[in-house]
């Protein structure tokens, strides 16, 4: 029978010699010839080349030599002899066996060869080695595995694909972390769901679309809502992804939740301003140390001199005596004066938590009794509403009463009234220095007279250390009483301005900051 | 020349009435014939030469630190009237300070006199000054 197949053979396909030689010295296959049951019958070089058997010893061996024993137990070479005596042909890739034992990846296909009357009468086997080609094939295959496994696996990225359309179709576990949902959760909705309602409204994310789509990628940072509804501080990445025809079939997004860094940016930023601040305080300090403090030094050696010069006359004496004390006088008040508003500037940089519940009603009658005899003395009357408690310093907020009244007694013309009223107002209602308001509702305090007042133009000078509207001849004092409300008001975080004109009297507003549970012991007495 | 007998009229504006004492007393000193008005600040000085187009003063004191307005502001307000372009002006302040000496001059200011604790001092600057205003 094997001489029957061979002879066969030789008829069908090795009609000359040189047909034989050809596939006796093709080298990249295996080409053997099995009988019906599978045992090889020939053999060319290329198959010695992979599988390292010479012709003697692999003629008369059954083909399942090249198997590993899991395919032998499973019966793959006579399924394959099955298959390709039914069909025709069978094909097959997977490991085999060298005669070292070593092992190659090949692949298989196994031909029936037929006889006249269509009777198979053998196979021929050709065999490739793809070991190389299956080698890159798996390690692409695990570089994949890993590329995504790194993807999803990233923490500290929100990594999404979305389609062209921005819908989300792929999510990694940082995106999980960082905006809260799962993947089934978001999966096929719209990225314009990490928005808030003014971007989406001012249709931000759609634009940061187009723009990757032109340009490439459209980088942004701002606030992004999580599911809880929570804002998270991200800086984002979108990439256009493009298919081979140039066109872009989606967008990769990168998401980076960098809140801690924004408001350790943004306290740093305050900080900034703080001194800022601060720096300009102490220019002022120094301005104030240096001009008006030797003012009165100046005054007192020049009496000095004057006085020596004319030691003879008894009344210029006396006269010039008398200006050198007011000078030391006046240089010990302005003394004691920049004391005092140093000692509010150490305050405001001290523990908030020693402030406490402050009934500005009680502080109102204290003031009331201090200036019980000016009050008697000019007929003044000071009407008030019901006051609210503040959260505060006592003897701060207490001063703060006192300077203003004292204010409004000092530049009074006859009988002066004085209103004291509160009222809550929203941090919109209120005009000035609106960056320094934090909070959403304020106490707007007012105290009014019907003084003297003085040119709005004047509102700001007004606060100012050591600023007078008015000559040192016509009021008393050093010009630090409205410096010292203003530090107060600040150190509680409100602000204070003043209306007036002149002639019609003065207002001046104070906006005390409404915190947490004092709100609603004061509320009810304060909205009517 | 009949001139040189003709009253000199110098204008000080100061808020402190000790300086405007002592200013005049300097003054009186130099045995120059000057009227000498005064104002009480800036504002007080603009309103004066805005008031009275034939009051053209030939020295204008501006004290610095004062109520209302400066007298940086002030002297700054005077040179943008043109009446007052053979006025001259001296910055008269207690602040020995570089940056007010260079703006005063800036501005227009012929010169900054520092407020000194010798009045000798004072009175020698007053009558240079005068002398030479006397030639004009």
């Amino acid at each position: 029978m094997t001489n029957d197949l061979i002879k066969a053979l030789k008829k069908a396909a090795g009609k000359t010699d040189l047909y034989r030689k050809m596939i006796e010295e093709i080298e990249d296959y295996a080409i053997i010839l099995m009988d019906k049951h599978g045992f090889i019958q020939d053999w060319n070089r290329g198959a010695q080349k992979i599988k390292g058997y010479t012709e003697e010893e692999i003629i008369g061996k059954h083909f399942s030599i090249f198997y590993l024993p899991d395919d032998l137990e499973s019966g793959l070479p006579g399924r394959l002899i099955t298959e390709a005596r039914k069909n025709g042909r069978a094909g097959s890739e997977g490991w085999r066996r060298r005669k070292d034992g070593s092992q190659f990846w090949g692949s298989i296909t196994i031909t029936a060869i037929h006889d006249d009357e269509g009777e198979v009468i053998g196979f021929s086997k050709v065999t490739r080695d793809l070991t190389e080609k299956k080698k890159a094939e798996d390690k692409l295959r695990m570089s994949e595995q890993r590329y995504h496994k790194m993807v999803a696996e990233i923490q500290d990225y929100a990594i999404t694909l979305l389609d062209e359309n921005g819908i989300i179709e792929n999510w990694n576990s940082g995106a999980e972390k960082i905006k809260g949902y799962t993947a089934s959760e978001i999966l096929g909705k719209s990225f314009e769901i990490f928005y808030t309602k003014s971007d989406r409204e001012s249709g931000l994310p759609k634009r940061l679309l187009q723009t990757a789509r032109e340009k490439g990628k459209a980088i942004q940072e701002g606030y992004r809502v999580r599911k809880d509804g929570s804002r998270f501080w991200g800086t984002i990445v979108i990439t256009a992804l493009h298919g081979n025809d140039g066109k872009v079939i989606g967008f990769s997004k990168v998401t980076r939740d960098l809140t801690q860094q924004k408001l350790a940016e943004d306290q740093l930023k305050a900080y900034t301003k703080e001194l800022e601040f601060q720096n300009i305080e102490l220019e002022q300090f120094a301005y104030v140390a240096s001009h008006d403090l030797q003012e009165p030094l100046r005054k007192i050696q020049t009496f000095a001199h004057l006085i020596l010069e004319n030691y003879d006359d008894k009344e210029f004496v006396k006269r010039y005596f008398e200006k050198l004390g007011m000078s030391a006088k006046r240089m010990s008040d302005l003394v004691k004066s920049l004391l005092e508003y140093s000692r509010l500037s150490k305050d405001m940089n001290e523990d908030s938590s020693k402030q406490i519940k402050v009934d500005l009603n009680e502080l109102l009658s204290e003031a009331r009794q201090d200036f019980e005899l000016l009050i008697q003395e000019r007929k003044a009357v000071i009407i008030a509403g019901k006051l609210p408690v503040v959260r505060g310093k006592r003897t701060q907020l207490g001063q703060l009463f006192s300077n203003l009244i004292s204010n409004s007694l000092k530049f009074s013309k006859e009988d002066p009234v004085i209103r004291i009223e509160s009222t809550l107002v929203k941090r919109e209602e209120i005009v000035n220095e609106k960056e320094k308001l934090k909070y959403k509702n304020y106490y707007k305090i007012t105290f009014s007279d019907n003084g003297i007042g003085f040119e709005q133009q004047y509102d700001k000078v007004i606060f100012s250390l050591f600023q007078r509207l008015h000559g040192k001849q016509d009021y008393a004092g050093t010009g630090i009483g409205l410096a010292l409300c203003k530090k107060i008001v600040e150190n509680h975080e409100g602000v204070i301005n003043t209306v007036s004109e002149p002639g019609k009297g003065a207002t001046f507003n104070v906006y005390l900051p409404v915190i947490g549970q004092v709100k609603a012991l004061t509320a009810e007495r304060d909205v009517k | 020349m009949a001139y040189t007998q003709q009253k000199k009229i110098c204008l000080l504006v100061e808020d402190d009435i000790d300086d405007q004492e002592l200013f005049d007393l300097c003054l009186k000193k130099t045995g120059k014939n000057v009227i000498c008005s005064k104002c009480n600040n800036g504002a007080e000085a603009l309103n004066l030469l805005k008031s009275d187009p034939d009051y053209v003063p030939d020295v204008i004191f501006l004290d610095v630190n004062m109520p209302k307005m400066n007298g940086l502001e002030c002297l700054q307000k005077i040179r943008e009237m043109t009446r007052f372009n053979n006025t001259r002006i001296f910055v008269y302040s207690t602040t020995s300070d570089n940056m007010i000496e260079k703006k005063s001059k800036d501005l227009g200011a012929q010169g900054f006199i520092a407020k000194t604790t010798r009045l000798e001092e004072l009175i020698i600057q007053l009558e240079g000054i005068f002398a030479s205003v006397e030639t004009m």
